[in-house]
């Protein structure tokens, strides 16, 4: 495994924190489009 | 954004740092497959998300479906949480995949096979991709309701993604939790599981409340334009009748 194991580690946890985040810029971009709408 | 919601993010940073650390640093290695073992830790938190929030999205479905004639306020939360669930539950479905794969391809050396677990994880994201691209493209009144019935029958493809390693051989590994007795993972291990765990379904928590709250304020806001346009109409009418 070695190396290849250790790059397929970092890349899935880099992809479920990258995944998350850009998920989390989405709904902040909702969030505030909603609440700039509902003033 | 309130206060509370500023503090269970604090929390949830705190708790999802912890998982980090335990995950990485703390448990022991894999005797048989090292370091990249150690993606099972977010692997599992994200189906764990994902049935949590399927079945969030199915129970608003069900309550959409009853109340939507009889209590428009609680049909418009039920359809405004249905549409958070579902989105965070595709997030931590795609995530699933990803992991799973990266996953296979260091320990099988494939990144796919087409094996029933595998197969019907994909034909669930699927589904629920298209619950959320109907929503987005259909329109009319008919939608939600459409929608609201397609969740149903989507989520019966969740007990089988589910049962699907105890019903067939798969290349997939044995479950983690419920399987047979002596399989899973080590206890050494399982520190790292409960951390992660409990920081990706509050950070799922967390982000679904937002969403729902962005959708509630955009379908209400849609609701009084409707209710808005109506008023204006019989003046309109009328004052097309008197020309």
């Amino acid at each position: 495994m070695g190396d290849m194991g250790h790059r397929h580690l970092v890349i899935a946890y880099a992809v479920t924190i990258g995944i998350h985040l850009a998920y989390l810029g989405y709904v902040a971009m909702k969030f505030r489009a909603g609440k700039r709408a509902a003033k | 954004m309130k206060v509370w919601r500023w503090l269970w993010l604090l929390v949830t940073l705190g708790v999802l740092a912890q998982g980090f650390r335990v995950a990485l640093f703390v448990v022991p290695r894999d005797a048989a497959q090292g370091d990249v073992a150690r993606v099972i830790y977010y692997h599992v938190p994200s189906w764990a998300g994902m049935g949590l929030f399927f079945a969030i999205n199915l129970g608003c479905s069900l309550v959409y479906l009853a109340a939507r004639n009889r209590n428009q306020a609680l049909a418009m939360k039920a359809d405004s949480l249905a549409v958070a669930s579902a989105e965070m539950g595709v997030v931590f479905c795609l995530i699933g995949l990803v992991t799973g794969s990266l996953w296979g391809r260091a320990v099988w050396g494939i990144w796919w096979t087409w094996d029933a677990r595998l197969t019907s994880t994909l034909v669930l994201w699927l589904i629920y991709v298209a619950y959320l691209l109907l929503r987005r493209f259909a329109a009319g009144p008919q939608m939600r309701t459409l929608a609201a019935v397609m969740a149903i029958f989507g989520y019966l493809d969740v007990p089988l993604v589910y049962m699907s390693t105890r019903w067939w051989r798969t290349q997939h590994p044995a479950p983690v939790f419920g399987g047979a007795p002596g399989s899973g993972l080590d206890p050494s291990m399982m520190p790292a599981i409960w951390w992660n765990l409990a920081g990706w379904l509050m950070w799922g928590i967390f982000i679904a409340s937002l969403r729902y709250v962005s959708e509630y304020r955009a379908q209400k806001a849609e609701q009084e334009e409707a209710l808005r346009a109506l008023d204006y109409a019989p003046g309109q009418a009328q004052m097309a009748g008197g020309r």
